[in-house]
């Protein structure tokens, strides 16, 4: 007689369980690619740094719109001669662990990022700062070896994120996967490859999330992730293919949110490899591109073509020019550098890093055979394509080689210098086509020591009209993001650094 | 070990009717034997031949075979257009689209009407034009015959500045059918090469494994066992991991991936004849043993590999496509037909026509050849 009736209570405590688990406010999120680290010092991808943006902060923000705003520092100032900034440090901030923020484990993570043994691969971003001394209970003074105009463009820079030295030191190898911030979720569970947990943190010192955590799932098969988002077991879906953008955006639930990126595509040329280093040649393979037709058809129209080597939205940003659309043009180019005959060559592509990046690279490749440029492709795995782009100039065989570069400081400085410096040439930095020009030099180191605006830009401006001109690149666009969010998503915030952050997002 | 030979060694007959001319002592004991055994079995060469055009599944299969050997040699005419010309403005148009069967006054036939598609826009048809699709159509320019011959005459083509897309376009706008049909190439070359690479590496290897027996055989089979214990699949992805991608690669991976299973039926097949008489007789009239081997054991082992080869020629052109899919082969813009699906499979919830149609092109080729190599293993089996 009993027995049913326990049974019966079993069963609704039971559908109470799971009641309670399908209403959790758990916000999924598909990303293309599982998160490296979560050492935000050691982070140097999106899918990294959009789930470190949720465990850590930084000491400023950027927000969505450009604009730079105090985070973890409440206050800041420069001395007369620009080389020390007082920062105020925020007060009542907590870590996941309750340890408060103080002004000494700022100091203790900015000198674990300096630290030259550490060799974390954004080190360039402070490197500038001599010394970080703890002046006060709540705050700290960075010394500069020189005036350093980007500084707070780079201390919002997610890679410079505070951490708590004390369990970096712990966890040491493993502080990777044991995240301990101040952000307004803490850390649950990773399962590589598969998906990254976290919950909300109630002693979050700001405004609380709406949502109780976020579920970050990898899930590399377009096809799949655009199924997720339309079966509703996601909420948001990053990088819609192009072809599908009509299709998801047609769905009653699902809306496609286009938002511009800081990340421009484009393909380097080496400088150190015939014909590339002449630049009629340079030149010519830029007007036998239409990039219109690129944009429009081959990517579903989610990018701007480029008219400078940085994308809109960055401080530094004019337009420069085209390169119109021009074959014969191109022709006359190709056969006053004496190639009347056009030449061999190989495009060098990853395949699915980028949107749609073996397409627009096959679509190029009949381009160029337009004007009698033989071009194969050569496609390689991420790691190994990097590899061979990282090649030291000389040894590097790659001519023509496809990449893209974000932004993320939205300041010139981080997307021209490590680009087209001449001492950022591989193998220190991501100069890989070997570019130089001593005026260049001269603006980018000019323009990274000057603090007044105005004649920054204008350096910019100079830097990059040389760029052009040079056709040190072939300029192709800037991504927009494609994200697929479901209508019962409330106040997500899609960054231009390429990170979906649930700071402020809540479901229906 | 002989366990793995049992299917292979199946076809060891042909001892019936040595090619060993110069063997004829040994002749009549033995014919007579196997006369007895099989009535009217005097000459097995015609009877399987009879056998196999009395297998509707033969038929099929080399009725496919012949298909794809036709498509291949005639490839630049059967294709209206070259594999590799894109339009931007008409990409993954279905096939049909743009198509009617009546004219703009109502004559017969097939019309195509100007299409154009863009990724947002979806496919629009301008019905106002519409031009006639004929056969033997002038088209782009090709050469044939390793361009001995020079024609832009087509099988079919539009009679106008529109381009008829039988089996619709790919995501650069490419003819699907055209790349299909240039691809065919493609698959029986890396059948033909992998095939000629298995028998021209294995044949010789487990011949003179069998042959001599005793130290070599020990030491050649352990090889190849070490090589069987790979699936075949496998060790053609580690090797061309290894010397990278490329289709000249993938065709010796796919050959070295087939050398273990030649080498071992070949071995199977020569244990059985070498102590065949007429092998004796060759050796006591004094022939080198290399000489015996080659002259009069190897022509009687010939059966099974050609069973082999039509059933290897199958699984050579699906491994291609395996690896092709993987992107460990063919490089873009190569209409090489697992590629061709691998990218299509990006676009199967928005045109599934472009992944479907390579696949189908795959599975046809494979039955084809399944089909003929199963019905040529009961045409020379023995004891039927």
């Amino acid at each position: 007689m009993l027995k049913p009736i326990r049974r019966l209570v079993a069963a609704l405590s039971l559908a109470a369980l799971l009641g309670s688990l399908a209403f959790a406010q758990v916000l999924v999120v598909a990303q293309g690619t599982d998160a490296v680290t979560l050492d935000p010092h050691d982070t140097t991808d999106s899918p990294s740094a959009t789930v470190t943006s949720h465990l850590y902060e930084t000491l400023f923000e950027l927000t969505p719109e450009g604009a730079i705003e105090p985070r973890l520092a409440t206050d800041y100032a420069f001395s007369e001669d620009g080389l020390t900034l007082t920062l105020t440090i925020r007060d009542g901030v907590t870590f996941h662990d309750g340890t408060p923020l103080t002004a000494e484990i700022v100091k203790g993570s900015l000198d674990r990022f300096l630290d030259p043994e550490n060799a974390w691969t954004f080190r360039f971003l402070l490197d500038a700062v001599e010394e970080v001394a703890v002046t006060g209970d709540m705050q700290v003074e960075l010394r500069l070896a020189n005036a350093f105009a980007p500084l707070l463009a780079h201390l919002t820079h997610s890679s410079t994120a505070i951490v708590l030295p004390a369990a970096a030191e712990r966890y040491g190898e493993e502080f990777a996967a044991n995240p301990v911030g101040t952000g307004p979720f803490k850390f649950v569970a990773w399962q590589r490859n598969d998906a990254i947990e976290l919950e909300r943190f109630d002693g979050y010192w700001g405004e609380k999330p709406g949502v109780e955590g976020v579920r970050f799932l990898t899930v590399p098969e377009n096809a799949t992730r655009m199924a997720m988002v339309e079966s509703g077991q996601a909420h948001v879906a990053v990088r819609v293919p192009p072809q599908d953008i009509t299709r998801i955006d047609a769905l009653p639930d699902v809306t496609v949110h286009n938002v511009s990126s800081v990340r421009t595509i484009f393909m380097f040329m080496n400088f150190a490899l015939e014909p590339i280093d002449d630049v009629r040649v340079r030149k010519a393979i830029n007007h036998a591109i239409d990039r219109e037709a690129l944009a429009e058809f081959v990517l579903g129209g989610a990018v701007r073509v480029s008219d400078a080597p940085i994308a809109p939205g960055i401080f530094g940003y004019t337009p420069v020019g085209t390169y119109e659309y021009d074959p014969e043009l191109a022709r006359q180019l190709l056969a006053e550098a004496g190639y009347e005959g056009g030449f061999a060559t190989t495009l060098y592509t990853p395949s699915g890093r980028y949107l749609q990046d073996i397409q627009t690279v096959e679509a190029m490749q009949e381009m160029l055979a337009q004007v009698g440029i033989t071009a194969t492709i050569e496609t390689l795995e991420w790691s190994a394509y990097l590899e061979q782009v990282n090649a030291v100039p000389g040894e590097s065989v790659v001519p023509v080689g496809l990449l893209g570069w974000g932004t993320v400081t939205g300041d010139a400085d981080y997307g021209l210098y490590p680009l087209f410096h001449t001492d950022q040439q591989r193998p220190v930095g991501s100069n890989r086509g070997a570019y130089s020009n001593e005026r260049v030099d001269e603006l980018l180191d000019a323009a990274r020591t000057n603090t007044d605006p105005e004649e920054r830009l204008a350096m910019y401006e100079e830097a990059m009209r040389l760029i052009w001109d040079d056709a040190a690149w072939l300029f192709l666009h800037s991504e927009t993001q494609l994200v697929a969010v479901r209508d019962d998503v409330q106040g997500l915030v899609i960054h231009p650094t390429e990170r979906v952050l649930a700071h402020t997002a809540s479901l229906q | 070990m002989t366990d793995r030979g049992e299917v292979k060694e199946r076809p060891a007959a042909p001892a019936a009717e040595p090619h060993a001319q110069d063997a004829p002592g040994a002749r009549p004991a033995d014919d007579a034997r196997r006369r007895g055994r099989r009535p009217g079995g005097r000459r097995p060469t015609g009877r399987w031949r009879r056998r196999l055009a009395r297998n509707p599944l033969a038929i099929l299969g080399i009725g496919i075979i012949a298909l794809f050997l036709l498509v291949v040699a005639f490839a630049p005419f059967i294709a209206p257009y070259r594999a590799e010309t894109q339009n931007l403005r008409t990409t993954y148009v279905p096939p049909g689209a743009g198509v009617s069967f009546r004219g703009p006054e109502g004559q017969p036939g097939l019309w195509v009407s100007p299409v154009t598609r863009s990724p947002v826009g979806g496919v629009s048809v301008d019905a106002s034009q519409a031009y006639p699709v004929r056969l033997f159509q002038r088209g782009p320019e090709y050469t044939w015959l390793f361009g001995l011959i020079r024609s832009d005459r087509h099988l079919f083509g539009v009679d106008g500045p529109v381009r008829f897309h039988l089996l619709g376009t790919d995501e650069q706008g490419r003819d699907l059918f055209s790349r299909i049909v240039y691809g065919a190439w493609i698959s029986l070359f890396i059948g033909l090469i992998s095939v000629g690479i298995g028998v021209g590496v294995g044949a010789p290897i487990g011949a003179v494994s069998a042959f001599f027996g005793g130290w070599v055989d020990m030491v050649v089979q352990r090889v190849i066992d070490t090589m069987l214990a790979f699936p075949g699949i496998l060790l053609a992805i580690v090797l061309v991991a290894t010397f990278g991608t490329g289709l000249t690669n993938l065709m010796v991976a796919v050959g070295i991936a087939a050398v273990p299973i030649y080498a071992r039926i070949v071995r199977g097949s020569v244990l059985t004849i070498k102590n065949q008489e007429y092998v004796e007789a060759a050796g006591a009239l004094g022939r080198r043993r290399m000489s015996t081997l080659f002259r009069h054991v190897v022509p009687n082992a010939l059966a099974p590999i050609i069973v082999q080869s039509s059933l290897q020629m199958a699984i050579a052109i699906l491994f291609a496509a395996g690896l092709g899919f993987l992107g460990l082969g063919a490089r873009p813009p190569q209409p090489e037909w697992g590629l061709m699906l691998a990218r299509g499979r990006e676009y199967l919830a928005v045109a599934p026509h472009v992944a479907t149609f390579p696949g189908m092109a795959i599975i046809l080729v494979v039955l084809g050849f399944n089909l003929l190599g199963d019905a040529l293993r009961d045409a020379l089996d023995p004891r039927k």
